[in-house]
């Protein structure tokens, strides 16, 4: 049983490629999406197994490796798992193209209530009323994203979007811009911009840029005798758009050495363990997914706990 | 005899016009099927119409397809100017929808018509 509990924000600050494998669908190569939503997510197994594979490479003690992540399978027969679990990330915010500056971070209704259920699971209370608005209308704080003849659209890649300003949204996207990405000055910038240009769609518009406006890139194979593209060899790979924001249960329990508290050695509770996988991931750049030689899959990590 | 799902509908569609283009066009047909989802997903799906229009032959082949498709599905016209005249009208959602039905049906055609030519995708 995990005792202690904390959410794990990831903020992507260049493309992820998540893979989900080959896939018959519109794009060859996808990236990995919930069933019921289809929004993009993250397995909690790949978040995992990329905190384990960088730990000492973002400067966390290599003997620690067992007793949190669980050793290697093919060990010394001492099998035991791992106290640290990452469960899968869910969608909070998605970049879209906006007339007026730049992006907005997208979200709906359902993302939202999402995530405050996660933070509320672990103690933490995103006390505002979600908005809901109506098929074709936004909620919006930022009055300066609107254009058109009146000054009262919200335009989003080729759709407008009447709105509706709400004065309750920037308590609740300050909220979640303080909560989601690190203090330091490097994201002052983007913490601001989240507060101001969070924008509350319906669920089904929403769903519909989750599921289409992510970034697709042709790629060939080259045949190195022509040099030119080879046969058969083009194919289309799907990432995650920088600037989009998940969220992950991150779960600690004690340490399943076998070992008992009395022993000592390496042995911790629960609040230890959380404390030590914080400490090492807290503020970092994560390299999750593929394509990581191709500068694919930078995420900040950001834990939060009640 | 039960009625198809929408998805047979679809599949049955799209392989009847896979073997149309491959007969016209042989392999430049299949692969302009299999990069059109990605060339609507990055520039729209009317700005693409418009640009399948434009360059004529194989790339009206598959465009007057998806129109014929869209025609069956939405009652939007089958003609490219009335077609366009018609999207340009249309609210965020009904757009949205008619987009993502062009999904749901070049999901099958970029399949079908690798399948059809006998290559690896």
């Amino acid at each position: 049983m995990f005792e202690k509990q904390a959410a794990l924000f990831l903020y992507a600050v260049s493309p992820v490629h998540m893979g989900a494998g080959t896939a018959t669908g519109i794009i060859d190569n996808p990236i990995q999406r919930e069933r019921h939503t289809q929004h993009p997510t993250f397995a909690g197994s790949g978040i995992k197994g990329a905190v384990r594979h960088g730990f000492e490479a973002i400067g966390g003690d290599p003997s620690l490796m067992d007793a949190l992540f669980g050793p290697e399978s093919d060990a010394n027969g001492n099998l035991h798992a791992g106290a640290v679990s990452f469960g899968d990330a869910q969608l909070v915010a998605f970049p879209v193209r906006s007339l007026k500056n730049g992006y907005v971070y997208a979200t709906c209704p359902q993302a939202l209530a999402r995530a405050r259920r996660l933070m509320q699971l672990i103690g933490v209370s995103w006390n505002r009323e979600i908005p809901q608005p109506e098929e074709g209308r936004c909620v919006l704080a930022n009055p300066e994203l609107l254009a058109g003849p009146g000054k009262d659209k919200l335009h989003l890649e080729a759709f407008e979007y009447s709105v509706q300003v709400s004065p309750d949204l920037p308590k609740l996207s300050e909220k979640i811009a303080n909560d989601a990405l690190p203090d330091s000055n490097g994201y002052a910038f983007f913490r601001e911009k989240l507060k101001k240009d969070l924008v509350v769609l319906h669920d089904s518009d929403f769903a519909y840029f989750a599921e289409h406006a992510t970034l697709v890139e042709p790629h060939v194979r080259i045949d190195p005798i022509t040099g030119t593209a080879k046969k058969g060899g083009l194919f289309y790979t799907e990432n995650l758009p920088p600037e989009s924001l998940l969220v992950a249960p991150l779960l600690a329990s004690q340490t399943r050495t076998g070992r008992k508290q009395e022993d000592k050695g390496d042995w911790e509770d629960a609040a230890g363990v959380l404390m030590k996988i914080k400490t090492v991931i807290n503020g970092k750049t994560l390299q999750i997914g593929g394509d990581a030689t191709t500068g694919r899959g930078l995420v900040i990590a950001k834990v939060v706990e009640g | 005899m039960s009625k198809l799902t929408l998805e047979q509908q679809r599949a049955k569609d799209a392989w009847q016009c896979a073997q149309e283009g491959i007969i016209k066009h042989d392999k430049d047909y299949v692969n302009d099927a299999k990069g059109l989802p990605a060339l609507i997903m990055n520039s729209g799906l009317m700005q693409v119409m418009a640009f399948l229009h434009q360059k004529g032959g194989r790339h009206e082949t598959l465009g007057s397809q998806l129109r014929a498709w869209l025609h069956g599905r939405y009652g939007v016209p089958k003609d490219f100017e009335e077609f366009m005249q018609t999207l340009m009208e249309q609210d965020a959602p009904t757009f949205q929808a008619i987009t993502a039905e062009s999904f749901a049906w070049l999901r099958w055609l970029r399949q079908l018509a690798s399948a059809r030519m006998g290559e690896e995708t």
